[in-house]
């Protein structure tokens, strides 16, 4: 485990030294770290809902050896980690729920266990639909979204990250805010 | 939108979010100048009322799939169990295949804890044997039940689609007597088998895509009836309550008696009020205990908002006592009826038409009192009033509504009446007999009763031709005349009788050709018959002419008569616009004759042009009968041919259209057989582009329901194209042995279509594939 956390680290601060290549190893780790935290976490609360943030956080905490890392690669993780999880979660249930229409298969009265999701939990299709449609329109405030959704990072750190103004960050996702919940109202 | 025009859009609204409220308006009045749509987008966007944590918590539900782990893994019998689909207190449900019969399956594993006494457990196994020989599409079917490892399995039909509970939740857009006559026809069907549901409620309801209701779990409820008693519901919390189902429950239930199928017809009632006003017939924050006392003794609160035919039968279905309510079968047939009016303003029409239906059989009496002539006679004026009344006035309206079938028995009556009538009267009246029969004849044959009706256009033409010969030169009478020969013509040719269809339709031709002789369609004047009856006659008659000879394979007789029709039809269009309907007939007859001999781009150009002509006639009309149906008719049509052309996606919504259109002419007016032909006719033509689409499965649920349809249709039916339906359904459900008796009964009509003989080449190829695997 401590190897790993040391290899990882290395891969991070490589990334941030301007090594590509160092990316390409990092992200399988994290994609990989992720998944795993995702399915612990569904089985431990018995919900469909997940947690994006504490996910991320998890995966930080196993994955880096935080001595290592100044704030700023801390950051950039979290980025890569935000953008990494909606992989996760595209590719992991987006397969199974494929054909949404078509395929929702429901059959029973009594499905109260299944039904007692957190009511502030968005949809993933719904969400990831309205994403990239709002790609297409700017891709710089879909992604100041992922950020902020899937990885919880702050304005400032998005700001960073982005190298855009935190005022632009500000603005961006209070208007991202309002049209995302326009779509998400007509899904 | 674009994203330069995003980027303004955003930075406006970024700026108005970043002002004081006050100034939002003058910034936007700046801002938008006169861009009206930008300025409605963005006050869209910014008076929404959000919540203030929208997205700040980043949680995310998932598809149930991955941490449900089924209890039961691998195989049971022969089905191969897929996923956990839904679990509960009673059970679990898996998603399943049935590696045998190659088709998805819902396998329902009954927890073990659950047992009934035995008596109770063999009434269930009855019910679930005649379930399980019960195919009623708004059904769930039960494919099998049997024990293992001492848990009871069902294995069911798999259905797609959201709960009635969902839907309602959501506020979804619904018709809801379209739904709730799905339901009560299910509920007929296993109350006429003695079965009763028990528990129905919403979230028993499926609805599929295509809105077709399924009800789930018939006759469960059997093993809540032996289980605990309803107490262990008042730890739920409260908004779950009235969800539950203590607000479905019939008095007889919630007072702990014997369930009939009294009991789900409360519950239906419940269900109707929901559907129809979106709330519950209760308060909408009772706990469980106020709706179990409220229930016991069937109190009850209908919105004022519901009218009252629809508050009327949710009274009676919401009776205390269980022997009050109406059967399953009274209801369906009375959301039938206040589904027939679409608008208030027809319900007048109803009215009138069961007034005159009542008259008539009043006269049956009054014409019989021969001693007292004087009541005799004043009978008869009055009767001839009402007939009067009936074909002039009734008789449009209902046809365009669709909905002559009201008129039937008032028909048999007028029929009966002019029968009973002494010579003397009968001469006098003669005129008036022949053209009653003419409009009688069409109620008939909406009926579909053909023999019927080409016995009454018979009687009608002995009495034109009787009455011409002493007045050659009344226009009105050879006008009917012509119409009762065209009339004659298209029931023959309809049943197969091409030869005699041709004689008449020839006549109808003559006769109506001189009519227009001398009588251009910009005619202006008093004369009757007017330029448009007239000239709607004769292109009819030449239209008729044409799908004869096409029918009978005789395609070059066809097109040549078409290109006369066309001659004239486009230059009188222009003239007389009232003539649009007739032409779109005659455009669409050209589709259809020119796809009988070919099928490529300039065949698809003419179909389209028919389709876009009836679009039009419908858009102008939406709550005509007739322009509805042909629109629907065409629709159809150019699916097919999209289909053959190898363009899928344009043949599948260019089907759906159709079958839209026909269910809902098929609502309007349930008995129209011709109505149903056609929704078979569309849903065949859908499962066959399906079919050819790979999707196999779908493909054969659409024929099901095609089938279902078209063998009612054809028990004591002769049309030649409802057989033709059958025979498309028999052989891609693979019914061959069925499918031979059909083609060789059309065999020996002689009816010589594009279709049927692509069918007749299907049918051999699976005929001789068999005996290969053989």
């Amino acid at each position: 485990m401590k190897n790993k956390s040391i290899q990882v680290t290395l891969l991070l601060n490589r990334w941030q030294n301007g090594d590509h290549d160092a990316l390409d190893e990092l992200i399988p780790q994290v994609y990989q770290q992720l998944r795993e935290l995702a399915s612990a976490q569904l089985n431990r609360n018995k919900k469909n809902s997940i947690q994006c943030t504490e996910l991320i956080s998890e995966a930080y905490i196993r994955l880096i050896d935080a001595t290592g890392v100044d704030w700023k690669n801390r950051t950039h993780f979290y980025s890569m980690a935000a953008r990494t999880m909606r992989r996760v979660l595209v590719d992991r249930y987006r397969k199974s729920n494929a054909n949404k229409r078509g395929n929702n298969k429901t059959l029973l009265t009594y499905n109260e266990d299944l039904q007692s999701g957190s009511s502030q939990a968005i949809d993933l299709d719904n969400i990831e639909q309205a994403l990239q449609k709002l790609e297409k329109l700017d891709t710089l405030q879909a992604e100041i979204v992922t950020l902020k959704f899937f990885g919880g990072l702050t304005n400032k750190e998005i700001a960073l990250v982005q190298s855009v103004s935190e005022r632009t960050v500000n603005r961006d996702w209070s208007v991202a805010k309002l049209w995302l919940y326009r779509e998400l109202q007509g899904s | 939108m674009d994203p330069t025009q995003y980027q303004k859009f955003k930075n406006i609204v970024a700026t108005a979010l970043e002002l004081p409220s006050d100034k939002v308006k003058d910034f936007l009045d700046e801002q938008c100048a006169n861009d009206n749509n930008l300025r409605h987008e963005i006050e869209l966007l910014l008076n929404q009322d959000m919540q203030d944590d929208f997205l700040e918590q980043s949680c995310v539900e998932v598809p149930s799939k991955e941490n449900n782990k089924p209890l039961l893994k691998g195989q049971i019998g022969r089905i191969e169990l897929d996923n956990l689909i839904a679990s509960g207190g009673m059970g679990e449900v898996y998603a399943g295949t049935d590696k045998v019969l190659k088709r998805a399956v819902a396998v329902k594993v009954i927890k073990s804890g659950i047992s009934l006494s035995s008596k109770g457990r063999a009434d269930f196994l009855n019910e679930a044997q005649i379930l399980s020989s019960l195919h009623h599409p708004n059904i769930c079917q039960v494919f099998d039940f049997f024990e293992e490892d001492g848990k009871d399995i069902l294995v069911l039909e798999l259905v797609e689609g959201k709960t009635l509970r969902q839907i309602l939740n959501n506020k979804q857009k619904i018709q809801p007597l379209e739904i709730a006559k799905q339901i009560i026809a299910a509920l007929v069907v296993a109350h006429e088998r003695g079965i009763i549901h028990r528990d129905l409620k919403p979230d028993n309801v499926m609805v599929t895509d295509k809105g077709i209701v399924k009800i789930l779990d018939f006759g469960l409820a059997r093993f809540d009836e032996f289980k605990e008693a309803p107490t262990s519901l008042d730890r739920n919390n409260n908004q779950t309550q009235i969800a539950g189902t203590p607000g479905y429950m019939s008095p007889e239930q919630a007072l702990g008696k014997r369930s009939t199928t009294a009991t789900d017809l409360w519950s239906f009632g419940v269900l109707l009020c929901e559907l129809i006003s979106g709330t519950q017939p209760h308060p909408k924050d009772s706990t469980v205990n106020e709706l179990l006392e409220r229930t016991k003794i069937a109190k009850y609160e209908i919105p004022s908002s519901l009218g009252s035919a629809e508050t009327n039968l949710i009274k009676q279905l919401l009776s205390a006592k269980a022997k009050n309510r109406p059967t399953a079968r009274s209801v369906l047939n009375e959301i039938s009826r206040i589904q027939g009016l679409p608008k208030t303003r027809f319900r007048w029409f109803l009215g009138v038409s069961l007034f005159v239906i009542c008259l008539f059989s009043i006269w049956k009496y009054t014409t019989d009192l021969t001693v007292q002539k004087d009541k005799a006679n004043l009978a008869r004026i009055e009767a001839e009033k009402l007939v009067n009344f009936m074909l002039h006035d009734l008789h449009p309206q209902l046809n365009s509504l669709g909905k002559l079938g009201l008129l039937e028995s008032a028909s048999k009556e007028v029929l009966n009446y002019y029968d009973n009538l002494d010579p003397k009267q009968s001469y006098r009246t003669l005129d008036k007999q022949a053209f009653a029969l003419l409009k009688i004849s069409s109620v008939f044959d909406a009926q579909g009763e053909i023999q019927k009706a080409l016995d009454t256009l018979y009687k009608a033409r002995t009495l034109f031709n009787q009455l011409l010969i002493e007045q050659p030169g009344n226009n009105n009478l050879r006008l009917n005349h012509g119409q009762t020969l065209m009339n004659i013509g298209e029931l023959l040719s309809i049943t197969g009788n091409y030869k005699d269809s041709v004689i008449e339709a020839n006549m109808a031709v003559d006769i109506s050709g001189q009519l227009i002789i001398d009588f251009p369609p910009e005619t202006i004047s008093n004369v009757t018959p007017n330029a448009h009856d007239r000239w709607w006659l004769h292109l009819r008659s030449l239209y008729l002419l044409s799908d004869t000879y096409r029918r009978k394979g005789d395609l070059n007789k066809a097109i040549e008569i078409l290109s006369i029709a066309m001659n004239l039809a486009e230059p009188a269009l222009k003239k007389l616009p009232s003539l649009a309907s007739i032409y779109a007939d005659i455009i669409y007859m050209q589709c259809n004759t020119n796809y009988q001999i070919h099928v490529n781009q300039e065949v698809l150009d003419i179909c389209i042009k028919s389709a876009k002509l009836s679009e039009q006639l419908y858009k102008n009309k939406p709550d005509d009968f007739r322009s509805t149906f042909v629109h629907a008719i065409d629709l159809g049509f150019l699916a097919n041919i999209y289909r053959e052309l190898k363009q899928p996606q344009k043949a599948i919504s260019t089907i759906n259209k159709a079958i839209e259109l026909s269910k809902k002419l098929n609502q309007w007016d349930s008995d129209n057989q011709t109505v149903e032909n056609d929704l078979v006719s569309n849903l065949n033509v859908k499962g066959q582009i399906l079919y050819e689409q790979g999707e196999f499965q779908a493909s054969q649920v659409v024929f099901e329901e095609a089938y279902q349809i078209i063998i009612r249709l054809t028990k004591d039916n002769e049309e030649l194209h409802f057989a033709h339906n059958k025979l498309y359904t028999e052989i891609y459900l693979n019914k061959l042995k069925n499918a031979q008796v059909t083609a060789n009964f059309l065999k020996s009509k002689g009816m010589k279509t594009r279709d049927l003989l692509a069918l007749f080449t299907e049918l051999e190829n699976r005929m001789k594939n068999k005996l290969n695997e053989k």
